[in-house]
């Protein structure tokens, strides 16, 4: 009897494929009608194979109906070039060959489709479930929160190893042309070997090596998500990574936590006072110390500065070296408990915080209000609702510690405005990272680059 | 008008008050100071009017580019030069006497140097940052620093220890002639505007005033100028006054926060006045080296592929700066101060004015390729 021969292109393929296990090249034969199928066995979904593919093969009474037939399913798609159907079919397209034509089936097996909840940002109210780590339940999850024709789902495909989709979503009508231009120029540009998540995404669109803080803004909230794409932003969704990228970021949007939409407003606004009021404590209060206890302790009045000065008593370096001293054992305590598993954690805590902290003191290695300070500075540093920027702040409070050790009062209040110019000059994509928003005035400056 | 227009006012305005200003202004309090202060006001407020109006007939450029397009080469270099050599100067002034007082009040025991030191980082880096982020940063400074202003001034005002009866005498003295060098100290308070001459390359869309921007600006400043003047009066005494050598800072010394964590209110003071000082100076220099990089531009001076003349002239600066803060004395910055506000100033002012016009008379003629 005569055998029909699989078409060359998948002899091609099977060359490329060897000796993967996973690959499977089979015919399917009945009556004298022919069909191939190709595919990798490990990310093709058997079951809905079977019935929409192998099932109707043998039900069809002839090549061509089932031609017709495959060519109607929803989920076929033109053929691309070989580069990329490689790609496809390592994500788990399968491809079928019927006499003369060849069609591209996208039946994929995604295992990683549960949605999961929001660890990083909770909240008391709000969706306390977060994105997915597929790309298409992450869309569907956002374009069923924002039904607006305007939305665009753009895909492009990175051009590292792992050859990962990474969608821009954005509302057309909303977006800044220039800026969604430049978002997908860096995209396009994107140089790297190896790309992982939308951490790793978000490092790459960080231009230039030296960045104190991030320019783009990671999060998993999809009421947060949503808000920023009615506000004209882009979000760049990531293949296998439960987060998102927001672009372009300005400082305040790391300031502000969804909940501060879900409360009445005096809560709201006790909640906004809270966080930057602990903002700048956890900036200046190091300093602070440094500067009033080893320079100008006249400041304070003269029962404090008593109290202050008593305290340091047996204390046998000077005031600066004091506070890195205990800064770094509270960073190293931070950084610990949160990489330590989860049973151990408590532990770690405990016996950093408290017995350190105590045995220091009694030790007369630090003075009690350093202790104070110290802890202070700890919790409002978690006040910050989004991580990066409690991360970047971290970094800049050693910073401006330097600058007051070396030049006391003065050196805190210029170190401050020279942190302040640092986050001015600062540029997300275009938009300057930190300038007070009035509203409806931004027509007044010019806003190409000079 | 513009909100940034505002503020370039009024941190000139503000960092005068602490420096050498109110020391002029009070060394002429038996001679004619309070008429000058009187007619610098609506002169001050006329050129203010007159500046801005004449920069909005060129929206988006700054004097260098306007002169570029309008005047002959051999008017607008030495105007230029003049110009970047009296913003240096601002700024230097400005540079020296907040050293100065660091050293008496805060940090006795620093050298100079440190303390010179402590700005040449943050303001080279001010230097260096664009215009637009110039505006931005001292908008966000201002509203950080004045609720602290005016705090201590509503505080001032309700002291029981300001005798009003010491500025009753004060304002008696008005039946003297003006003093001059008074009026050119307490109009170069309120002429800040003149930073357009950089700064108007952001300001695309700069109107002729409004009659409310122009009256607020009016008071504000009237309100400013009579405080510098006639609250230290009122705390320390008209006759006695003359003996001081910062007014405003001994001022501020009597003012107590009786349940404060910081009970002396001076430092509250010498702060916020520090945090708009750097400001100041920052604008000041900014425009000083645009205006040097406008005229010069040394092509041979590189390294690897950047130009070195803004770095050049910023080291310049500073070695200068550095030098004068520690040879100079109170007495000799005293001096100069005078100096520059007697003699500079008019010149400055009237060859911004004349400059403007004429590029604007030339500008008229060759209209139609100006507007873009």
């Amino acid at each position: 009897m005569f055998e029909k021969k699989a078409p060359p292109l998948f002899d091609g393929l099977a060359e490329q494929f060897k000796p993967s296990d996973d690959m499977i090249q089979t015919p399917l034969h009945m009556n004298g009608q022919y069909a191939f199928l190709f595919y990798l066995k490990s990310v093709v979904d058997g079951n809905t194979l079977q019935q929409t593919v192998i099932k109707p093969f043998f039900e069809m009474s002839s090549e061509e109906s089932f031609t017709s037939y495959i060519q109607s399913l929803p989920n076929r798609i033109d053929m691309p070039n070989i580069d990329k159907l490689l790609i496809l079919l390592s994500a788990g397209f399968v491809l079928i060959a019927i006499g003369n034509h060849i069609f591209l089936l996208d039946i994929r097996l995604v295992s990683n489709k549960e949605v999961q909840d929001t660890l990083m940002e909770p909240t008391v109210h709000g969706p306390q479930k977060g994105l997915s780590e597929d790309i298409e339940v992450t869309i569907n999850l956002i374009r069923q929160r924002y039904h607006q024709p305007s939305l665009k789902v753009e895909t492009i495909l990175s051009d590292d190893e792992s050859n990962r989709a990474i969608a821009l979503l954005y509302d057309y009508d909303r977006v800044n042309p220039d800026m969604l231009k430049k978002v997908k120029e860096q995209l396009v540009e994107l140089d790297t070997p190896l790309l992982q998540s939308a951490g790793d995404l978000q490092h790459f669109l960080n231009k230039g090596t030296f960045t104190l803080f991030p320019s783009t803004l990671i999060t998993e909230r999809p009421d947060r998500i949503v808000y920023n794409l009615n506000n004209g932003k882009v979000i760049i969704v990531i293949d296998g990574s439960p987060d998102v990228i927001i672009v372009p970021v300005i400082f305040f949007d790391f300031m502000s936590s969804m909940e501060d939409n879900y409360h009445v407003f005096s809560v709201t606004a006790f909640t906004i006072l809270l966080r930057y009021t602990g903002l700048f404590v956890c900036i200046l209060l190091p300093s602070l110390y440094v500067a009033v206890t080893s320079y100008n302790p006249d400041i304070l009045r003269l029962e404090l500065a008593l109290t202050v000065a008593g305290g340091r008593i047996g204390v046998p370096y000077p005031s600066f070296i004091e506070v890195f001293f205990m800064l770094f054992f509270v960073e190293l305590l931070t950084e610990a408990s949160m990489r330590l598993p989860k049973a151990v954690n408590s532990t770690a805590t405990t016996v950093g915080g408290l017995i350190l902290g105590t045995a220091a003191t009694e030790a007369a290695l630090t003075s009690n209000i350093m202790v104070i300070v110290i802890s202070a500075v700890a919790i409002s540093t978690f006040v910050i609702p989004i991580n990066e920027m409690s991360f970047s702040i971290r970094v800049i409070r050693l910073m401006l510690l330097v600058y007051s050790a070396l030049f006391g009062m003065v050196g805190l209040l210029v170190g401050f405005i020279g942190l302040i110019m640092l986050l001015v000059s600062k540029e997300s994509l275009g938009v300057p990272y930190l300038r007070i928003p009035w509203i409806s005035k931004n027509e007044e400056l010019r806003m190409d680059k000079r | 008008m513009s909100r940034f227009l505002f503020y370039l006012i009024l941190v000139n305005m503000l960092t005068n008050m602490v420096s050498l200003t109110p020391r002029i202004l009070i060394a002429g309090n038996n001679s004619g100071t309070v008429l000058a202060l009187v007619l610098a006001l609506p002169v001050g407020m006329i050129l203010t009017y007159m500046i801005i109006s004449l920069f909005s007939r060129f929206p988006g450029q700054d004097l260098p580019e306007i002169l570029k397009l309008h005047v002959p080469k051999w008017i607008a270099t030495p105007v230029l030069l003049f110009l970047a050599l009296c913003w240096y100067l601002a700024g230097l002034s400005t540079l020296v006497i907040y050293t100065f007082i660091i050293f008496r009040f805060l940090t006795p025991e620093m050298s100079i140097y440190t303390i010179v030191l402590t700005f040449v980082f943050v303001v080279t880096y001010g230097i260096l940052m664009t215009t637009r982020n110039i505006l931005y940063m001292s908008e966000i400074v201002i509203l950080i620093v004045v609720p602290f202003i005016v705090f201590i001034q509503i505080k001032g005002y309700l002291s029981p220890s300001l005798k009003w009866d010491y500025v009753r005498i004060a304002v008696m003295h008005i039946n003297h002639l003006p003093d001059y060098a008074a009026f050119s100290t307490s109009l170069y308070i309120v002429i800040g505007v003149a930073n357009l001459i950089i700064f108007n390359r952001y300001f695309t869309k700069l109107k002729k005033p409004s009659r409310k921007g122009m009256v607020l600006l009016t008071v504000v400043c009237t309100f400013i100028l009579f405080t510098t003047y006639f609250l230290p009066i009122g705390f320390g005494g008209f006759d006695s006054l003359n003996n001081v050598l910062y007014p405003w800072i001994m001022t501020s010394d009597s003012i107590r926060m009786k349940f404060g964590v910081i009970e002396r209110i001076v430092f509250i003071f010498i702060g916020a006045y520090l945090a708009l000082s750097v400001i100041s100076m920052t604008i000041h220099w900014h425009v000083s080296i645009q205006l040097l990089s406008s005229i010069f531009h040394f092509k041979r001076l590189k390294w690897k592929s950047y130009n070195l003349t803004i770095p050049f002239f910023i080291v310049c600066f500073w070695i200068v700066a550095m030098f004068s803060a520690t040879r100079m004395t109170v007495d000799n910055l005293y001096k100069s101060v005078e100096i520059f506000d007697k003699y500079f100033l008019p010149i400055l002012l009237f060859l911004l004015i004349g400059s403007l016009l004429l590029a604007k008379k030339r500008g008229a003629s060759n209209c139609p390729e100006l507007k873009k």
